[in-house]
């Protein structure tokens, strides 16, 4: 009685306290509101890099940071040129280069070619030894032509030549074919220059179109057409690659270089219809997928805090206490970016989602502390003090419980070693402790200035008795006993069904430009915008990592200072030296000695038609389909010819003039530049012989060389990932680069994910252990966790979601929430034996339910996400919310009902819970 | 009675084949009635069709066994090598050689010997050898062929063509040389030997 008795005037003094405190308190709570709102927007910031999230590797970190501050942090955007044509696509770039460099400022550097004047003495060097090979066996089939033509620069005896060489391949291949030691030997003559002129010749009489050497059909583009070469086409040609480095200061400045590069483009690309174009890199992936996230995050802030009112308004029918709850959680939200902004400074791509964590975890309290007064005020009587009392004692210690627990879900994760995790951890431990007074102190407060709750009651009216939920008597609590314990050993089984995909490009919004083109060149090409980077510290070291390097299987190529020198030098110069004497022997001379005639073009070449025609008719062997190719090809130029040469009309001739002086000024220039190789192929290139934008990405002031190496696989997954990185270190164990982050990064993140949910549940036993004093409460209240993770699980398993890195996160949510809803039912059953009696009283199973309604809903919002690493995140703790909350319902009352009856003959009267017993003793030491 | 008719187009060309040219006939009539020859085979209605090519053939190469000198061309497609020779070895590279050129040169003129026109041109002659130029005609298209020939006791017996600016005798020559000088000159019999078992 005396104990009773003491409560009462714990109450009315906590009563009195607030009633005098309240509007002071509420006044102070909106302040420093708007004040944490001011502090954030005048300091908060946001950081998109992946290394922003790991710290546990920091000699790594510190090794990328001296390698970009001796290198320079370049090729952040790469835009990428569809190479449909390849004129196209080059005129694209210098279009683009000359819109760009109107914005030095934003954008002070771009790279999109080697000029190849500088090197073109050297371009034989430059050849791979299949090319050089190829127009050495041009050349010396040729040689006859060439010298032909040499003597008399005239069409007519381009063509004659060409025609001798045909009869004599088909005089040969019938006469004394069967003298060759290769059966797959050619029965023709190459077609190919034949083919390339006749097509020019026909255009210039045709259209007088511009002209375009056809020489590029025996020479190397390298040779036959400079304008073209020394850009950055993929290796199989299909992509032309633009860098772009912007100017780098945070995530602000990155996007809006990002929004100018974008803007660029697409002013350009309305010159080139029908080009396709994209902007990746990875600064472009970065801010891609950060301004994707802020915004649905943004979005579906909004969304969680309006359905969250919403479901609050339609359970309690009360927009009055909807909106004050609302005001809480706004309240409390601001405080936390305040607090956050304060202690951390900025967010990053994982502490970017906290505030719709928060709102799932914290709205809850709110809802059980007015579920509390609604079932005193028995459904809607005027409050009173003596209610007030009743809610703030019965549902306080709940609250407390449940919001401890939280803090101790999410607090490992401060301490993973993660910065991206421990930074979202310590964020979300200051929210909630700031929620704790918010729901405690700042709600009570606006409850009684709301509710009225007059302190002067007439006459104390005894407790209404609480009603059970939807009437369930539980008179078989076997049932869900068994169901929970199936659902439990199916969710073990799922457990190791359930993959994890560490994969973060399967995160991104797919339909995200800077993604669709990344996997486009993961795809079609052996390039990526992300490589692993190698410091050789000299020049004798570098080609012996260089070489090492290619030798892995995990890598496509290796890119250095040396990939701008020509290779195998030596054996070049040999081969070279076997066509020399043809080169220096003919000279062209720069003019036709005398124009030939339409008619004389016409006879030649109908000799030549002659032959093909009958070369065509034979039966060639698919092995031979080229050659056929030519062939049809070569049938086809001549018969579109022959009546525009044989009737001739008056501009023919002309025509006819201007393309052969065309031909073999080409002709001539081609022949100069081979002299000039072949003059310098003694002294071959060297490094300072480069272009200096080359030299500056690839040698620092300080002398050492970087070394790029790009993947063979595609190391977004894993296990690509995992070798590559291994292999890489295996040459050098300073290797960096986003990769090797990226390998950090994942390792990490699983590991610390792991390792925090293990010691949050440790953590949350031991809590609870300390609050009940009882293993076997303790164990009690950690039912809805193990049933409804199980659940979780299976139903992961079943529907196919893996964990991925975004929907990790939800891990501490459900540990924090399944233990919320078992101590909220277990404190109550506990306390009070009204409660026990009916095993879950309606009020109690409102709260609980509509705790993981709202949480359902304020994590389901982030569906609304294109982005799929946020999209998990929602639809994963909205069915985690739910499965925990079905666990609540049911297996907990189900068990408890099974206690009830040993418990009722083993004690009279229920100890006090832990925190019951130490505010008692508080209040009773400064009681009068 | 298609059958019959077969049989009299056949007989037909053989019997013209039987009549030798006489030295007392100009180079041209000599090279005009050769081809002549040819094209009626071609263009004979009995012998026409992919059934018939082997009887076409046959034909052919009759007439080509009778109208060339196939000892000296043998013998220039060697060049000295040839004087090297035993007698024997001489016989049986001629002999191979003979065999061999008319397989092919029959194969040539069922390739391109078809609906086209010949043009003569001049004729030169020089110490007993002629050379008659002249051209086959399709369409806007014409081909330039000369034939080079010697006066022998039966006739005049060719010894090389030269189509549209190649000699086939150059041909041998220089193929012949280039597998002797890399190989051996019985490599180059051994492969001529080997396409003959395959041509038969």
């Amino acid at each position: 009685m005396s104990n009773q008795g003491g409560t009462n005037r714990t109450d009315q003094a906590l009563y009195q306290w607030l009633r005098r405190l309240a509007w002071p308190i509420i006044i102070f709570s909106i302040l420093t509101a708007a004040l944490s709102v001011f502090y954030t927007v005048r300091h908060l910031t946001m950081r998109t890099s992946r290394s922003e999230l790991v710290a546990g590797d920091q000699r790594l970190i510190k090794l990328s940071e001296e390698i970009d501050k001796e290198f320079g942090s370049r090729d952040n955007f790469v835009v990428v040129v569809e190479n449909g044509q390849p004129g196209r696509a080059t005129a694209f770039a210098e279009a683009l280069a000359r819109e760009l460099r109107q914005y030095p400022k934003q954008i002070p550097e771009i790279f999109y070619r080697v000029d190849p004047k500088n090197l073109k003495q050297w371009a034989l060097l430059y050849l791979d030894t299949a090319e050089l090979g190829l127009l050495r066996t041009n050349l010396l089939e040729r040689r006859r032509e060439f010298t032909a033509l040499a003597a008399e620069p005239r069409l007519a005896g381009f063509f004659q030549v060409v025609n001798e060489e045909i009869t004599r391949t088909m005089i040969g291949e019938l006469f004394t074919g069967y003298l060759e030691d290769k059966p797959d030997r050619e029965k023709l003559p190459d077609l190919s220059l034949l083919n390339a002129t006749l097509k020019q010749l026909y255009l210039q009489l045709q259209d007088g179109v511009p002209y375009q050497s056809p020489l590029k059909a025996i020479l190397p583009g390298e040779l036959s057409d400079l304008s073209q070469e020394g850009y950055f086409f993929t290796d199989n040609n299909k992509y032309l690659l633009f860098l772009v480095t912007s100017q780098e200061d945070g995530y602000s400045t990155s996007e809006e270089s990002l929004r100018l590069l974008r803007g660029a483009v697409s002013r350009v690309k309305a010159s080139f219809p029908g080009l396709q174009v994209g902007v990746t890199g990875p600064a472009a992936l970065e801010d891609d997928e950060m301004s994707s996230a802020m915004a649905d995050v943004n979005l579906a802030s909004w969304i969680s805090l309006v359905a969250q009112m919403l479901l609050i308004v339609l359970f309690f029918r009360s927009l009055k206490r909807t909106l004050v709850q609302g005001l809480v959680l706004v309240i409390g939200l601001c405080w936390t970016f305040g607090v956050a902004t304060l202690v951390v400074g900025h967010l990053n791509l994982l502490s970017i989602v906290f505030a719709p964590l928060m709102l799932g975890i914290t709205v809850d309290f709110g809802i059980h502390w007015y579920c509390r007064l609604e079932e005193e005020t028995a459904g809607g009587k005027q409050c009173r003090a003596e209610d007030f009392h009743r809610t703030a004692r019965g549902a306080s210690p709940g609250i407390l419980y449940a919001a401890l627990a939280a803090v101790v879900s999410v607090l490992p994760l401060v301490f993973t070693g993660f910065k991206g995790l421990a930074e979202l951890g310590l964020i979300i431990t200051l929210g909630i402790l700031l929620y704790i007074f918010a729901s405690l102190v700042l709600l009570p407060a606006l409850a009684l200035v709301t509710e009225k709750c007059p302190p002067e009651p007439v006459e104390v009216e005894p407790p209404s008795r609480p009603e059970p939920f939807l009437s369930i008597h539980w008179r078989r609590p076997g049932v869900p006993m068994a169901i929970g314990l199936l659902v439990v050993a199916i969710g073990v089984v799922s457990l190791f069904h359930v993959p994890f995909d560490l994969n973060p490009l399967n995160l991104q919004n797919q339909a995200t430009e800077s993604v669709v083109y990344e996997l486009k060149l993961i795809k079609d090409s052996r390039y990526s915008t992300s490589y692993g980077t190698i410091i050789a510290c000299d020049l004798g070291d570098l080609p012996v990592k260089a070489e090492a390097l290619k030798k892995l299987d995990t890598v496509s190529h290796v890119e250095s200072i040396l990939s701008f020198l020509p290779t195998h030098v030596e054996a070049k110069q040999e081969m070279l030296q076997d066509f020399t004497p043809i080169i220096t022997g003919i000279n062209f001379p720069g003019t036709v000695t005398h124009p030939s005639s339409p008619l004389e073009l016409a006879g030649i070449l109908g000799r030549v038609r002659f032959k093909l025609a009958q070369a065509a008719e034979a039966h060639w062997k698919p092995e031979n389909k080229p050659t056929q190719e030519q062939l049809d090809e070569a049938n086809s130029l001549l018969a579109r010819l022959a009546p525009l040469l044989n009737s001739p009309t008056p501009g023919t001739a002309a025509r006819l003039a201007v393309f052969e002086g065309q031909f073999f000024a080409d002709l001539k220039e081609k022949w100069d530049l081979l002299q000039a190789n072949v003059r310098a192929m003694g002294a071959p290139p060297g490094i300072a012989d480069l272009p200096r934008d080359v030299r500056e990405r690839f040698i620092s002031p300080q002398g050492n060389y970087l070394i790029r190496v790009f993947p063979s696989q595609d190391i977004w997954n894993t296990a690509p990932l995992t070798k590559f990185v291994q292999d890489l270190r295996t040459i050098d164990p300073d290797v960096v680069g986003d990769p090797v982050l990226l390998y950090v990064f994942t390792l990490a993140f699983r590991d610390a994910c792991l390792w925090a949910a293990g010691v949050a549940l440790l953590g949350i036993a031991l809590l609870l252990w300390f609050l009940l004093r009882s293993l076997k409460l303790t164990l009690l209240a950690m039912i809805p966790l193990w049933v409804g993770t199980a659940l979780t699980l299976s139903l992961m398993w079943l529907l196919g979601i893996p964990f991925n890195q975004a929907n990790v996160l939800f891990l501490p949510l459900i540990l924090g929430e399944g233990i919320e809803y078992g101590i909220i039912i277990l404190v109550r059953w506990q306390m009070e034996e009204s409660a026990r009696a009916i095993t879950l009283p309606a009020g109690t199973a409102k709260g609980v339910l509509l705790a993981a309604l709202t949480t359902a809903v304020g994590f389901g919002s982030l569906m609304i996400s294109g982005h799929r690493g946020t999209f998990s995140l929602g639809l994963l703790s909205t069915v985690g919310s739910l499965s925990v909350l079905l666990a609540a319902l049911s297996v907990l009352p189900a068990l408890l009902r099974l206690l009830a009856g040993t418990q009722a003959e083993s004690r009279t009267e229920p100890p006090p819970v832990g925190w019951k017993r130490w505010v008692e003793q508080l209040v009773k030491k400064g009681a009068p | 009675m298609r059958k019959l008719a077969v049989i009299l187009g056949a007989a037909a060309a053989v019997l013209m084949l039987w009549g030798t040219p006489a030295i007392s006939d100009s180079p041209t009539a000599y090279v005009k009635s050769i081809l002549d020859q040819a094209l009626t085979i071609q263009n004979n209605p009995a012998l026409a069709g992919p059934a018939h090519e082997k009887e076409r053939a046959r034909a052919v190469r009759e007439l080509i066994r009778r109208s060339f000198d196939f000892d000296r061309m043998a013998r220039t497609s060697l060049g000295p090598v040839y004087g090297r020779l035993g007698p024997g070895q001489q016989r049986e590279f001629t002999d191979t050689f003979s065999y061999l050129f008319q397989d092919s040169y029959t194969r040539l003129v069922l390739n391109f010997l078809k609906q086209e026109t010949v043009k003569y041109f001049k004729e030169s002659r020089n110490r007993g050898e002629a050379r008659v130029n002249t051209s086959l005609v399709r369409s806007n298209e014409t081909i330039p062929v000369d034939y080079l020939m010697r006066a022998a006791p039966q006739g005049w017996l060719l010894y090389d063509v030269i189509v549209d600016g190649v000699s086939i005798l150059d041909n041998y020559q220089s193929q012949f040389a280039q597998v002797i000088r890399s190989q051996s000159f019985d490599s180059l019999l051994n492969k001529m030997k080997t396409q003959r078992r395959a041509v038969q």
